[in-house]
């Protein structure tokens, strides 16, 4: 029965990483067939998105971004300023929630260490915006102050969220907090859809909501008030359709989790993809309409049934999967790749290969 | 006497609105194996969490004379917390989890051995190469319970370790907790099981309300063993004196 003498200097979360990092390289090793096929899949995916960039370079959306910064650039930085400290602050802070639980916050490590943990987390959750910004001064062409403001407003955003992280760490809260209450009450029979109408509700939060601020961005200067109001509640909801579709396709995971040993029939488990393939409908209607309205008739009704395929690709591959939506990236984007690929080469062939691509997740999905 | 090994007095704590401890007075020696039992959502996890020193709270704290809140390093390294199993990293290796941990908090080879041979009297052994999410619970229950005895920690704070627990791994579970306070170990045992607490404790206390509302020590405990309901009917009669 020893007091034990503590390495002040070791940083646990660094050895988690390198120790997990080991097992994976293991695994990698193991089934060397696979590793490669995924490796080629996610390159054939890098290609694809640097092939798209020169496109994305000539948009007239970048024209629109670059005249808005140049007109006033000083409210575009302090709303991309609080927009950053926002996603900032509530990725510290969520990872100060999970630090009550993990497995050492009972151990003997030092506090410099733990602000070190703290200080890495918050560089994550800027990093991709500095890339991103960086990439997005570079296309835009503009002047070096640009840059200077892109990391004025990184430091700002990354001491707000650290002030907000250390306020939430000094209130004491439940190792394990309640989670978030439904917007709206429900009651009725148990069906899925209305689980995921609650969930749905449930994500309707502030902070889920700025992620739709974003939009404020792109609101040319001198626009009008009702163009401005119009592209806010645009942006709101995109963000909120956005956390309904993710939180609606997580419940059929965990209905699955919970529920499998019940005597349920298969449309049970179909009946949950009705939500969802709802929300993908009226967004895209919503999509198609407003491109529309824009001016886009010729390609309004292709973008709007696009998005639609896609979302019911995206729904037939989590039923198949049963995994997390964000756990078959893979395999929607094979999926994708094969739709690509077969719309540059036979496309009137295309309605028929996404037919039997979903006719086929579903059939997996079917197993018991 | 041994040594006063945990000392809380006047522990108060709340969760904004939520008031969780109001006063608490507890005293734990050394060689003492003391059972925290209270109703669900009576403040007994919270309780052992505060004496971590990871929860702001009021009143006087300390683990082997320190205050964990003052001196977070000296006192942790002083207990041993069994954490919640869910928690366990579940892409490392149990044997990698033990060799983390025993890294943190500075333990030679000889506590890692110990902590294998530990493994070995819980049937953990079998699952020490494999990765922690492929484990049931009461296997990552098990080895909540290494990690939190590793490198024999003078104050040991277990939080409902028992559940999950086979019979042959509750049994020697429960005499490596003996061995370990007959070391000289004070040992806080969260539990429901009040068949434990009166055959296997040498305290028990009974939290209500935020409160100490019941103290058994080891006579009082034995006397319980041979009245009729035992220490569950004098449990029952506080909890419905609280209603």
């Amino acid at each position: 029965m020893n007091p034990s003498d503590p390495n002040p200097t070791l940083d646990p979360w660094q050895l988690q990483r390198h120790a997990i990092w080991h097992n994976r390289v293991q695994q990698w090793r193991q089934a060397p067939g696979e590793t490669a096929f995924h490796a080629l899949a996610w390159l054939a995916l890098g290609i694809m998105l640097i092939a798209l960039l020169p496109l994305a370079a000539r948009s007239s959306v970048i024209d629109l971004l670059r005249g808005t910064m140049l007109a006033q650039p000083l409210p575009w930085v302090l709303g991309a300023t609080a927009l950053l400290a926002l996603h900032a602050a509530s990725r510290l802070t969520a990872w100060e929630r999970q630090q009550r639980i993990h497995w050492c916050f009972a151990q003997p490590v030092a506090e410099r260490v733990r602000r070190h943990e703290r200080w890495r987390v918050l560089g994550l959750a800027l990093l991709p915006h500095a890339l991103a910004g960086i990439l997005l001064l570079c296309v835009l062409r503009l002047p070096a102050a640009a840059h200077g403001l892109l990391m004025l407003a990184l430091l700002l955003a990354g001491v707000f969220a650290a002030l907000w992280a250390h306020r939430s760490r000094r209130t004491p809260q439940h190792a394990h907090p309640h989670a978030a209450l439904p917007r709206w009450q429900d009651t009725g029979r148990g069906r899925l859809w209305r689980w995921q109408k609650i969930e749905a509700g449930a994500g309707f939060s502030p902070r889920v909501l700025a992620r739709g601020g974003w939009i404020l961005l792109l609101i040319p200067v001198g626009a009008s008030a009702i163009a401005a109001g119009v592209s806010t509640v645009a942006g709101l909801c995109i963000a909120a359709g956005i956390s309904a579709w993710r939180r609606s396709l997580d419940v059929l995971l965990q209905a699955q989790n919970w529920l499998w040993t019940q005597p349920l029939r298969l449309r049970f488990w179909l009946g949950g993809a009705l939500f969802p393939a709802t929300l993908a409908l009226l967004a895209a209607l919503v999509l198609g309409s407003a491109l529309a309205g824009l001016g886009a008739t010729r390609v309004a009704h292709w973008i709007g049934l696009g998005l639609l395929a896609l979302a019911l690709l995206q729904i037939a591959c989590v039923l198949a999967e049963r995994r997390r939506p964000h756990r078959v990236a893979l395999l929607g984007t094979l999926h994708l790749l094969l739709l690509g690929a077969t719309a540059q080469v036979a496309m009137p062939l295309l309605p028929l290969v996404w037919l039997g691509l979903c006719l086929w997740l579903l059939r997996r999905a079917a197993r018991p | 006497m041994s040594p006063v090994r945990l000392d809380v007095r006047d522990l108060h704590l709340d969760y904004g609105q939520e008031v969780v401890l109001r006063g608490v007075d507890l005293r734990v020696h050394g060689g003492e194996l003391l059972g925290l039992i209270g109703p669900n959502g009576s403040g007994k996890s919270s309780l052992l969490r505060a004496c971590t020193g990871t929860l702001e709270c009021r009143g006087e704290l300390a683990v082997d004379g320190i205050d964990p809140r003052r001196e977070p390093l000296a006192a942790r390294s002083r207990l041993g917390y069994a954490v919640d199993p869910a928690t366990l990293p579940g892409a490392l290796r149990g044997r990698q989890c033990i060799e983390l941990v025993a890294r943190v908090r500075g333990l030679d080879g000889s506590a890692i051995e110990q902590a294998h041979a530990l493994c070995r009297q819980l049937a953990l052994s079998p699952w020490i190469e494999r990765e922690v999410a492929a484990y049931s619970l009461g296997t990552r229950q098990k080895l909540a319970v290494v990690l939190a005895l590793l490198g024999d920690p003078p104050v040991l704070l277990l939080d409902e370790v028992l559940n999950g627990l086979d019979p042959l791994a509750a049994w020697q579970l429960k005499q490596v907790l003996r061995e370990r306070a007959d070391a000289g170990s004070a040992i806080v045992l969260a539990t429901h099981g009040l068949d434990v607490a009166e055959r296997h404790l040498d305290r028990a206390a009974l939290l209500l309300d935020g409160r100490i509302a019941a103290d058994w020590n080891r006579d009082e405990l034995a006397r319980l063993r041979t009245s009729p309901g035992g220490l569950e009917a004098a449990v029952v009669e506080h909890l419905r004196a609280a209603q």
